[in-house]
């Protein structure tokens, strides 16, 4: 297994490097990250823009901005100046906002997890019963609702609700991602929530249904059954562990996809998390903040799928990674 | 066959224990279990049913039992899923709604009446915004234009992504390796990433913001279809072709490609979906459809404010569109799914 993880790592790190290039290109590509500064007013000298120019690396080719960026990367461990400004450290902020976005992402990932094994179990259960047509409508409605409406509608609800009843839901993240305290967590952690929670338990509940299903009609649940284990015996301990694999790497995937995929709850609630600053990196055409995020999150992406890979290993005794 | 006797949900979940005393019910699994084609047998030994395929002509009918083809069977299984069927009428109104309705409905768009923000009356059933634009005109241009997108979108992107995992798959060796490590890097970057770096370019050219979503969301058809041809490519049609002499060409698209068209089928469907949702996202962020055309998502952005303003009908019509079309198209792609499942025998007759 080692030697496999080792193989895994090596093969991903030329498709890291690939994947920031591309998107250096397309963020470089015709933008000028100046443009913010050179229409201030009054306008700046050439010698000023000049410099600045120097300064960000800007007055060299594509290809040297690029081995400089990569250079200073892997040399320093620095993502290099923002045009954002000197107060914006893109080394400090990435730490910070790594985990804002983290404490945005780990509750709903644990309320959806648990919403969709239970869902997903129940309907595999009584399949074609009210209740799992219930469920799978139920389902199909968060999968096509787009979670920024979704988003929006929440906050214009928890504005009334705070209006009526006088509770303190926060619509808006925390300013500089300070909780001012243990009584504001729940304030400010519930819209978000119950948005990615909502919006990511719907796939995960259908899988586990399929995979409880495919469990269920299998001949070793049969004969636990038939040597008369008890009903809950039979379902939890060689029915439930069993379904639980597939899913285990499923949600391993996709835990990658969600902390990528944050941008949108984060812009709307306005927690200055990693998505706020791909976005406002894109605003300014800011590549160095762009090529930042994108690093953190295809990261993500190809780590979490060595461990999807490692986890059906360890899990499931039939497969032997070669 | 329509008037068989007897139930003949047997092989739905073959093994279910609770199924109870169904005719043919245990006989089903256990031929199941030979390899045979379960749906197959069932109907040549249904218990106190006749023997369906012995008995072509038999005595007391008088009618020939015509052969139905394959697309004949799926539409039928298809018409008994309840919910895909209304979905596809639904699906149709909200095209009529979109492209006749544009046309016929009084008010455009951008042509600005005297009732300034109206709540929703007969004369502007979808109210009106504080340029006394009329809203249903609004969403009416939103759901074109997102329509077309998306559509667009899922047709490239099916298209492409289903002829590039069909060659990976049929080639292997180093083409197949190389054209998936493609598709890795593809799926680092995410599809929103990219569609905010360049619809900021292309926003205010739909198609091109279309090729933009398509050349991001093609991966996963490719990586299906790249599974199917790993094991139909083995078949000994394959095989029979090739020793006919076919090119790699003709075998992919004559033989390969129409055998794996069901699961390229529901891709479609569930990609309309996905494309609609990005879109809409991209949209509301302000890097996707630019100003003055309308997307159902731009118009969210503007009835945001207007919603916490107290105009809500400015916030909830576009976005019940959206959820009409991703939710129909959801509901289509599972009856599909069903549909064109070969082991589904549940609605053969």
């Amino acid at each position: 297994m080692l030697a496999f993880t080792i193989r895994r790592i090596l093969v991903s790190i030329p498709i890291l490097i690939l994947s920031t290039f591309l998107v250096f290109l397309l963020v470089a590509w015709g933008a000028d990250p100046l443009s913010d500064f050179k229409s201030k007013n009054p306008p700046p000298s050439p010698a000023e823009v000049a410099a600045r120019e120097h300064a960000l690396g800007l007055d060299q080719g594509l290809l040297a901005q690029y081995w400089n960026w990569i250079r200073n990367l892997l040399v320093h461990g620095d993502f290099g100046p923002s045009v954002q400004g000197a107060a914006f450290d893109i080394n400090a902020e990435l730490g910070r906002r790594t985990w804002v976005t983290f404490r945005l992402v780990i509750c709903s990932i644990i309320i959806a997890l648990f919403l969709a094994v239970v869902v997903g179990v129940i309907t595999a259960v009584k399949q074609y019963s009210v209740t799992d047509y219930a469920a799978t409508l139920v389902g199909f409605f968060f999968l096509s609702l787009p979670v920024f409406w979704f988003a929006i509608l929440l906050k214009i609800w928890a504005t009334d609700l705070n209006n009526s009843l006088g509770t303190n839901i926060k619509t808006l993240g925390p300013p500089g991602g300070q909780w001012g305290g243990i009584g504001n967590w729940a304030g400010y952690l519930v819209l978000p929530t119950i948005t990615l929670a909502l919006s990511s338990y719907a796939t995960w509940a259908r899988f586990q249904r399929a995979s409880m299903l495919d469990v269920l009609n299998s001949d070793y649940m049969r004969l636990a059954r038939a040597k008369g284990l008890s009903p809950r015996r039979v379902m939890v301990r060689h029915g439930l562990r069993t379904a639980l694999i597939p899913m285990t790497t499923q949600v391993t995937l996709d835990v990658a996809a969600i902390m990528g995929g944050t941008v949108i709850t984060e812009q709307i609630f306005q927690w200055q998390g990693l998505g706020t600053m791909f976005l406002n990196g894109i605003r300014t055409q800011d590549t160095n903040a762009v090529l930042a995020w994108l690093l953190i999150s295809a990261t993500l992406v190809i780590v979490f799928n060595l461990v999807a890979d490692l986890l059906y290993a360890v899990l499931d005794p039939r497969i032997r990674l070669s | 066959m329509s008037e068989n006797p007897g139930p003949r949900d047997v092989n739905d979940e073959a093994g279910r224990p609770d199924l109870g005393p169904t005719p043919g019910g245990r006989n089903a699994e256990f031929l199941g279990e030979q390899g045979q084609q379960p749906g197959l047998m069932i109907d040549a030994v249904t218990p106190g049913g006749e023997d369906v395929l012995g008995s072509r002509e038999p005595a007391d009918r008088e009618f020939g039992v015509e052969a139905r083809s394959q697309w004949q069977l799926v539409l039928r299984r298809f018409l008994q899923h309840k919910l895909a069927v209304a979905s596809v009428v639904v699906l149709l109104l909200v095209v009529l709604f979109a492209f006749v309705g544009a046309a016929v409905w009084h008010y455009s768009p951008t042509q600005f009446t005297d009732d300034f923000s109206a709540a929703p009356s007969l004369k502007h059933p979808f109210g009106t915004d504080s340029n006394g634009a009329d809203h249903m005109a609004q969403v009416m241009a939103g759901t074109q234009l997102s329509l077309k997108i998306a559509f667009s979108v899922s047709i490239t992107a099916t298209v492409f992504g289903s002829i590039y995992g069909a060659v990976s798959g049929y080639y292997r060796g180093l083409a197949d390796t190389l054209m998936m490590r493609l598709v890795d890097l593809v799926l680092t970057i995410p599809a929103l990433a990219v569609g905010a770096l360049l619809g900021k370019k292309f926003g205010n050219n739909w198609v091109l913001l279309a090729m933009v979503l398509a050349g991001l969301l093609w991966t996963g058809s490719a990586r299906v279809v790249r599974g199917q041809v790993l094991s139909v490519r083995e078949k000994e049609f394959v095989e029979a072709a090739r020793a006919l002499g076919a090119s790699d060409k003709r075998i992919i698209f004559r033989h390969i490609i129409p055998n794996v068209a069901g699961p390229i089928i529901v891709l479609f469907t569930l990609l309309v979906a996905t494309a609609v949702l990005t879109e809409t996202a991209l949209s509301f962020l302000g890097f996707g459809v630019q100003f003055p055309d309308i997307s159902l998502g731009s118009l969210i952005t503007a009835g945001e404010t207007a919603a916490t303003g107290g105009r809500g009908w400015l916030f909830y019509f576009p976005g019940l569109f959206i959820i009409l079309i991703a939710l129909t198209v959801n509901f289509i792609g599972d009856g599909l799914r069903d549909a064109l499942d070969p082991t589904q025998t549940k609605a053969r007759a």
